[in-house]
C-alpha cells in the first residue's frame, strides 16, 4: 500500500483514541510532525515563526501531492497533529513536575510512544482533565482551544479553516478559557 | 447533557453581550428558576473576568525539547533584507509567507513600480516544491486580465545564497471585496456590477484553462479605482484540455480550501467533477455574502461534518429572506449559481456575468426562461410604450387588411372602388412604413423585424403598381420605402446598398417634384424629402460634402418659403449636424464649430418652448455631444466638458423616458466615450475609467441586442481602445492589453464584415497602432515593429483614396514616429532616420494646411525633437549642430504660436515642451563647450 493511501485509510479510522492508529500515523507522518514541533519550539527562540497552518499545508502536499484530500480527512489530519502536540506538551510538563532534566531528548521511538499514550496516564495533570471535560461538553470550544494553544493557529486561521466567523471563534476561545479556569481555580474561589 | 451544555453556551454568549451589571437579571429571566443552570453560567461569566491573563503566552515558551535523529529541518526563512536586490527588484518589506515561499513588496526601477515579489525560500529544494513554484508562475503568467493580479516576470536571480527562483507580480493593495462594498456603502446595483466584473475575470481564467477552486472575498481585492482583482491562484488547476505541462493540481495555500465557499463536488472529493462550474458555485456564495452581508449558512459552532452535509443537502435561505430588497430576480440568480447539481448552475462564469448584466439592464433574466409568462411580463414591463404602439398597429393592420380584402372583391365589379381600395392601401402602407416601423426599429433586434416588414411592403407595392399607373400616392409610398430600406442597410453597415436606396429615393422624389410643379401644394414637403435623401447620401460616402450642402440649401429654401416651418428647421438641424460631422471627421474642426453652434441656437428655443418634445431634445442631446467633441479638438476643454455633461444629462433623462431607444443609447455611449477621453486628458483618470467602463457596458448591451449593427460594434471597439489607452498611459500594461486585444478583435470583425468601409479600416489601424505602443512599452521591439508596420500599411492604403484627409495623415505620421523608435532600438539607425524624416515632412505639410490648430503645431514640434534626438544619437559635432537647428526651429514655432494666441488652453503642454527643448539645447551647448575645451587641450 502506498504511504498516502495508508495514511488516508488510517485517517478515516482515526477516532483520537486508537493507540495503534496513532502509532502508525506517527511513523508515517514523522518528518512532518517534527517540522511542526520544531517550528513551534525553535521558532519562538529565533523570533521568526511560521504559521503552523503553512507547515500542515505543506505536509498535505508532501504526502498527498496531486491527490485530492477530502475535507473530513483533512480535519482528521489536523486533529492528529494537535493531539500529537498536546501529548508532547503534557509529557514535557509531567517530566518537569517529576523534576526530571529540563532538556527532554526525544527519539523517533519516544515520540511514537508519547503520541500513542494519548490520555492513558495515571498522573493526569489538572489541565489535562479539565480539557477532557471541555471536549466532552463543548466540542467546538475544545477544538478552538486545542488548535489555538497546541498548534498556535491564529483565531482568524481557525475561523477560516472551520468556515465560521472570527467572532464565533473568539467567543468559543473565551468560553473555553473561562471553562478551564473555572475547572482549575473556580472551586478555590468558591 | 448535550442540551444542557448547549444552553450553558447560549446563555454565556448572550450574557457576554450585556454589561456585567445586567447578568444577574438576565439569567434570572432566562433560567426560569433553574438555579443550577444559573449558577453554572454565572460561575463561567465570573471566570471570564478573572481568566483574562490565564493561558496567555505560548505553551512552548521555555521548553527544552531536542529531537534526536532529526532528519528533516524546517526550511529556513530567507532573511532577506530591505534594500537587497533580486534581479531587477529591490526588496522593501516582507508582506506574506507560504509553505515554501515568501512574498515581498519590492520596487522595480524600469518601469518604476511596486511589485509583489514571490521568492522560493532558501532551503526549499525538493524537486516537487520547485515544480509547484514553477507551475504557479506558469499558471499566473498566462493570465492577463484587469481582474486578475498580473505576473510580470518569472525567473531566477543569483544571490549570495545561490540561485534564487522568483516571480514578480502586480502589487495590489486594497480591501477585500466585501469590505470594500461595506466601506463604500455600495448600492445593490454596484455590488452586482462588481460581482459581474469578478465573474468576467474568472471566465477569462477558465478560457485560459485555469480553474481557481478557492474563490472567496479574501482572495478578491478591490484596488483604488474600484477594480476587483483576483489573487492567489495557488490551488488553481487546469481545465480539461488545458493541462499545464502536467503541473500539480494542488499547491501550497490549500488546506481546507475554504469550506464555506466549497461546492458540493469539492466536498465529496469528486475531483473528476470539478470544472468551471465549481468556480461558478463559489461566485454564487461570494455574491450571496456580498449582497446579503452574511454567509449562506449559519455555521457558528457547527461541526465540520455537519457543515459538509449542509453543503451537500441543504439549500441556504433565499437572499430575499435576508433582505427583502433582494427577493425576486437577484435571489434567483444567486440561487441558480449555487445549485447543488452543477448541471443546474450557470454553465460558465460568463453566463453568470451576462445574467447579472441582463438584470442590471432591466432585461429578462434567463434563470426564469422556462416561464413564458415571466418573459412576457418582463418584456412588457420594459418595453411598455413600444409594445403598446406595436400592438395598436398590429390590430390596425389586421383590421385594415380585412377591410381591403372586402373592398378588393367589390373592386373586381366596380373600378371606382378599386381605386378607393388602392388609395386606402397606400395610406396603410404609409402608416406601416412611417409609424409602425419607427416604433419597431429602435427596439433591440427591431432592425431585422423592420427589414422583413419593409421587404413585404416592397413586394406588395410591386403587385399594386400595375393596377394604378403614375399614381402619385404610390410613388410617395415607394419613396419612403426606399428611404427606410436605405436606413436599415446603413445601420447594418451595408453602405453601398443604402446608397442605392437613397439614390432611388431621390429619383422618385424628383419625379414627384416634377409632377407637383404645376400645383405646387406639396413642393416644400418634397424638397424636405429631397434634403433628407441628400443628407443620407452624404452619410454613406461619395461626394458627401456636396450632398450635405444641397441638403442644407434645400432646407433653408423651405424655411424661407414656408414661414419658419418647424419640420424644415428640424431637417436643417439634422443636415447641419451631419455636415459638421463631415468636417469633424476630416479634422476641419473650425469649419464644423459654427455649424454645431447654429444647430444649438436653432434647437434651444424649441426645447425651451416644449421641453417634452422627444425628437428635438434628442437632436439637442446629439448636437451637444458632437459640439463637445469638436470643442475638445479645438482645445476648448472647459466648454467641451460643459457640452458633454449637458449631453449626458439630457441623454439620461431621455433614456428614462424611452429606455428602448437604441439610437439614444448609442448617443450616451458616444458621450461617455468622449467624456472618458476628456477626463483622461484632464488627468481625472478615475472618472475617465468610470465613464469608459460605462460606455463598454452600454456597448455590450447594444451589440448583444443587435450584433448586426456595425456602428455599435465600432463604438464598443472605441471604448475598449480608449480604456486600453488610459491603462497604457498609466503603465498598467496588464490591464491595457486585454482591452486592446478586444479592440483589435472588434476592428478585425468589422473589417471582415465591411472590407470596403474606410472607417473600420482606420479603426483597425488605430487599434493595431495602440497594440504596437503597448508592445513598445513591454520592450518587445520586433513584435512592436511588425504590428506598427501593419498599422502603417493600412493608413497608407486608406490615403490612396482619401489623400486630403488630414487626420489620416496625422495618424500615419504618428506610425512613422513609433516605427522610428523601434528601428532605433533594433539598431537600424538608417531606417529610424527614414521614418522620422517621413513623419517630419508629413507634419510640416499638415501644419502648413492648418497652421492655427494646436495639435498640428505640437505634432510638428514633436517631429523636430525626434529628429533632433536621432541626430544627437550620432554623437558628432555636425549632427549636434543639426539637432540644435531643429530644436531652435521648434522653439521659435512654439513661441510664435503662443504669441499669436494659437495655443490657448494648452499652456501646460507648451511649458513642458519648451522646457524639454531648452534642456536638450543646454546639453548640446555643454557638449560643444566640452568638445571645444578638449580640442584646445589637444
Amino acid at each position: 500500500m502506498k504511504a498516502d493511501d495508508e495514511i488516508r485509510s488510517l485517517l478515516r479510522r482515526y477516532d483520537g483514541h486508537d493507540r495503534a492508529i496513532m502509532r502508525r500515523l506517527t511513523e508515517l507522518l514523522l518528518s512532518d510532525l517534527r517540522r511542526i514541533a520544531s517550528n513551534l519550539l525553535k521558532g519562538r527562540k529565533r523570533g521568526s515563526f511560521l504559521q503552523t497552518t503553512v507547515l500542515i499545508n505543506d505536509a498535505i502536499l508532501n504526502v498527498f501531492g496531486k491527490n485530492h484530500l477530502l475535507p473530513t480527512e483533512k480535519i482528521k489530519l489536523l486533529a492528529y497533529f494537535r493531539t500529537a502536540m498536546k501529548n508532547v506538551v503534557f509529557t514535557y510538563w509531567r517530566r518537569e513536575k517529576r523534576g526530571q532534566s529540563a532538556v527532554f531528548q526525544v527519539s523517533d521511538k519516544d515520540l511514537q510512544e508519547i503520541i500513542a499514550s494519548n490520555g492513558k496516564h495515571e498522573d493526569k495533570l489538572d489541565l489535562e482533565e479539565a480539557l477532557e471535560h471541555l471536549a466532552h461538553e463543548h466540542p467546538f470550544e475544545y477544538e478552538v482551544f486545542m488548535l489555538h494553544k497546541f498548534l498556535e493557529m491564529t483565531l482568524q486561521d481557525i475561523a477560516v479553516k472551520h468556515g465560521t466567523s472570527i467572532w464565533a471563534v473568539r467567543k468559543a476561545w473565551e468560553f473555553a478559557r473561562s471553562f478551564l479556569w473555572q475547572r482549575l481555580y473556580g472551586g478555590e474561589e468558591a | 447533557m448535550k442540551k444542557h451544555s448547549a444552553r450553558i453556551r447560549e446563555l454565556f454568549y448572550s450574557a457576554m453581550e450585556r454589561d456585567p451589571g445586567q447578568w444577574s437579571d438576565f439569567l434570572e429571566a432566562q433560567c426560569h428558576g433553574d438555579r443550577k443552570l444559573m449558577d453554572e453560567v454565572m460561575a463561567l461569566l465570573t471566570s471570564h473576568g478573572q481568566s483574562q491573563e490565564f493561558l496567555e503566552g505560548s505553551f512552548y515558551e521555555g521548553m527544552n525539547i531536542e529531537f534526536v535523529e532529526e532528519s528533516m529541518s524546517v526550511p529556513r526563512s530567507s532573511h532577506l533584507k530591505r534594500g537587497q536586490r533580486i534581479g531587477a527588484y529591490t526588496l522593501l518589506t516582507k508582506i506574506g509567507e507560504g509553505g515554501m515561499a515568501d512574498v515581498y513588496l519590492a520596487e522595480q526601477k524600469n518601469p518604476k513600480r511596486e511589485v509583489a515579489l514571490k521568492l522560493v525560500r532558501i532551503g526549499v529544494d525538493s524537486a516537487e516544491q520547485q515544480q509547484r513554484f514553477r507551475y504557479e508562475s506558469r499558471v499566473l503568467g498566462r493570465l492577463r486580465h484587469p481582474g486578475i493580479a498580473q505576473i510580470y516576470e518569472s525567473g531566477s536571480a543569483e544571490t549570495d545564497r545561490g540561485d534564487q527562483p522568483f516571480f514578480a507580480m502586480e502589487y495590489v493593495s486594497g480591501p477585500s471585496l466585501t469590505k470594500y462594498a461595506k466601506r463604500e456603502g455600495l448600492e445593490m446595483c454596484d455590488r452586482l456590477m462588481l460581482l459581474a466584473k469578478v465573474a468576467d475575470a474568472v471566465h477569462y481564467a477558465h478560457q485560459k484553462g485555469v480553474i481557481h477552486r478557492d474563490l472567496k472575498p479574501d482572495n478578491i481585492v478591490v484596488d483604488e479605482i474600484g477594480q476587483p482583482k483576483i489573487l492567489d491562484f495557488g490551488i488553481a488547476r487546469a481545465v480539461e484540455g488545458h493541462d499545464v505541462d502536467g503541473g500539480p493540481h494542488t499547491a501550497t495555500g490549500e488546506f481546507f480550501g475554504t469550506l464555506a465557499y466549497m461546492s458540493p463536488e469539492q466536498c465529496t472529493g469528486n475531483s473528476a467533477a470539478i470544472d468551471v462550474r465549481t468556480d461558478v458555485y463559489a461566485l454564487g456564495v461570494v455574491g450571496y455574502e456580498l449582497l446579503g452581508e452574511r454567509m449562506p449558512y449559519d455555521w457558528q459552532s457547527t461541526p465540520i461534518a455537519k457543515q459538509i452535509r449542509g453543503i451537500l443537502e441543504e439549500d441556504p435561505p433565499l437572499l430575499g429572506s435576508v433582505n427583502g430588497a433582494l427577493s425576486g430576480e437577484v435571489e434567483t440568480i444567486i440561487a441558480k449559481a449555487m445549485s447543488k447539481e452543477s448541471a443546474r448552475r450557470y454553465q460558465s462564469a460568463a453566463a453568470l456575468a451576462d445574467e447579472l448584466r441582463r438584470y442590471l439592464a432591466g432585461d429578462p433574466i434567463e434563470a426564469k426562461a422556462n416561464s413564458k409568462y415571466y418573459v412576457l411580463r418582463k418584456t412588457i414591463r420594459k418595453y411598455r410604450v413600444p409594445v403598446a404602439v406595436v400592438t395598436v398597429f398590429l390590430v390596425l393592420l389586421s383590421l385594415s387588411t380585412i377591410f381591403i380584402t372586402s373592398l378588393w372583391f367589390q373592386a373586381s365589379e366596380q373600378r371606382s372602388n378599386a381605386r378607393e381600395a388602392t388609395s386606402l392601401t397606400h395610406s396603410i402602407l404609409n402608416q406601416v412604413i412611417q409609424e409602425f416601423e419607427d416604433a419597431v426599429r429602435p427596439l433591440a433586434g427591431g432592425k431585422q423585424v423592420s427589414e422583413r416588414i419593409l421587404t413585404q411592403v416592397d413586394l406588395d407595392l410591386e403587385k399594386l403598381r400595375p393596377l394604378v399607373e403614375s399614381d402619385a400616392a404610390l410613388e410617395d409610398v415607394l419613396m419612403r420605402l426606399h428611404e427606410k430600406q436605405g436606413d436599415i442597410a446603413y445601420a447594418q453597415g451595408r453602405h453601398a446598398e443604402a446608397a442605392e436606396h437613397y439614390q432611388a429615393c431621390l429619383q422618385v422624389n424628383q419625379r414627384l417634384v416634377e409632377a407637383n410643379r404645376s400645383s405646387g401644394d406639396r413642393s416644400n414637403d418634397y424638397r424636405l424629402d429631397m434634403a433628407r435623401a441628400h443628407r443620407k447620401l452624404g452619410l454613406v460616402g461619395g461626394d458627401a460634402g456636396q450632398h450635405f450642402e444641397k441638403a442644407v440649401r434645400l432646407c433653408e429654401l423651405v424655411i424661407a418659403q414656408s414661414d419658419d416651418s418647424l419640420e424644415a428647421k428640424y431637417e436643417l438641424c439634422r443636415a447641419r449636424v451631419d455636415f459638421a460631422q463631415h468636417f469633424f471627421d476630416r479634422g476641419q474642426y473650425r469649419s464644423a464649430a459654427p455649424l454645431f453652434d447654429s444647430v444649438i441656437e436653432l434647437a434651444q428655443p424649441v426645447i425651451e418652448s416644449d421641453g417634452d418634445d422627444y425628437r428635438w431634445t434628442k437632436l439637442f442631446t446629439m448636437a451637444h455631444l458632437y459640439q463637445g467633441r469638436n470643442l475638445f479638438e479645438l482645445g476648448e476643454e472647459e466648454s467641451a466638458l460643459a457640452s458633454l455633461n449637458k449631453s449626458v444629462e439630457l441623454g439620461q433623462s431621455l433614456s428614462r423616458r424611452q429606455p428602448t431607444d437604441t439610437e439614444l443609447r448609442q448617443v450616451l455611449l458616444q458621450t461617455n466615450l468622449k467624456l472618458g477621453v476628456v477626463h483622461y486628458d484632464s488627468d481625472h483618470v478615475d472618472r475617465a475609467q468610470g465613464v469608459l467602463e460605462e460606455a463598454i457596458v452600454i456597448g455590450q448591451y447594444l451589440t448583444k441586442a443587435d450584433p448586426s449593427v456595425t456602428a455599435w460594434k465600432g463604438d464598443l471597439r472605441e471604448a475598449h481602445h480608449e480604456l486600453a489607452r488610459l491603462f497604457l498611459a498609466k503603465k498598467r500594461l496588464a490591464q491595457a492589453k486585454p482591452h486592446c486585444e478586444q479592440a483589435v478583435a472588434l476592428a478585425d470583425d468589422l473589417v471582415q464584415v465591411e472590407s470596403g468601409n474606410p472607417e473600420w479600416r482606420r479603426n483597425l489601424a488605430s487599434s493595431k497602432m495602440l497594440h504596437g505602443c503597448i508592445l513598445v512599452s513591454e520592450e518587445e521591439w520586433q513584435s512592436a515593429f511588425e504590428t506598427l508596420e501593419e498599422a502603417k500599411a493600412v493608413y497608407q492604403a486608406l490615403l490612396l483614396t482619401d489623400k486630403e484627409n488630414a487626420e489620416l495623415r496625422a495618424k500615419l505620421a504618428s506610425a512613422f514616429d513609433w516605427l522610428g523608435k523601434c528601428a532605433m532600438r533594433l539598431e537600424d539607425s538608417e531606417a529610424a532616420l527614414d521614418y522620422y524624416t517621413q513623419a517630419y515632412e508629413m507634419r510640416q505639410a499638415l501644419h502648413k494646411g492648418q497652421p492655427d490648430v494646436p495639435k498640428r503645431i505640437f505634432d510638428l514640434v514633436l517631429s523636430q525633437t525626434k529628429l533632433a534626438t536621432w541626430h544627437r544619437s550620432q554623437e558628432t559635432i555636425e549632427h549636434d549642430k543639426k539637432a540644435a537647428g531643429l530644436l531652435n526651429k521648434a522653439k521659435t514655432l512654439l513661441l510664435e504660436a503662443r504669441r499669436l494666441d494659437k495655443l490657448a488652453g494648452h499652456e501646460r503642454r507648451f511649458k513642458r515642451t519648451l522646457s524639454h527643448i531648452d534642456t536638450v539645447l543646454g546639453r548640446i551647448a555643454e557638449d560643444a563647450q566640452a568638445q571645444k575645451k578638449a580640442g584646445g587641450g589637444s
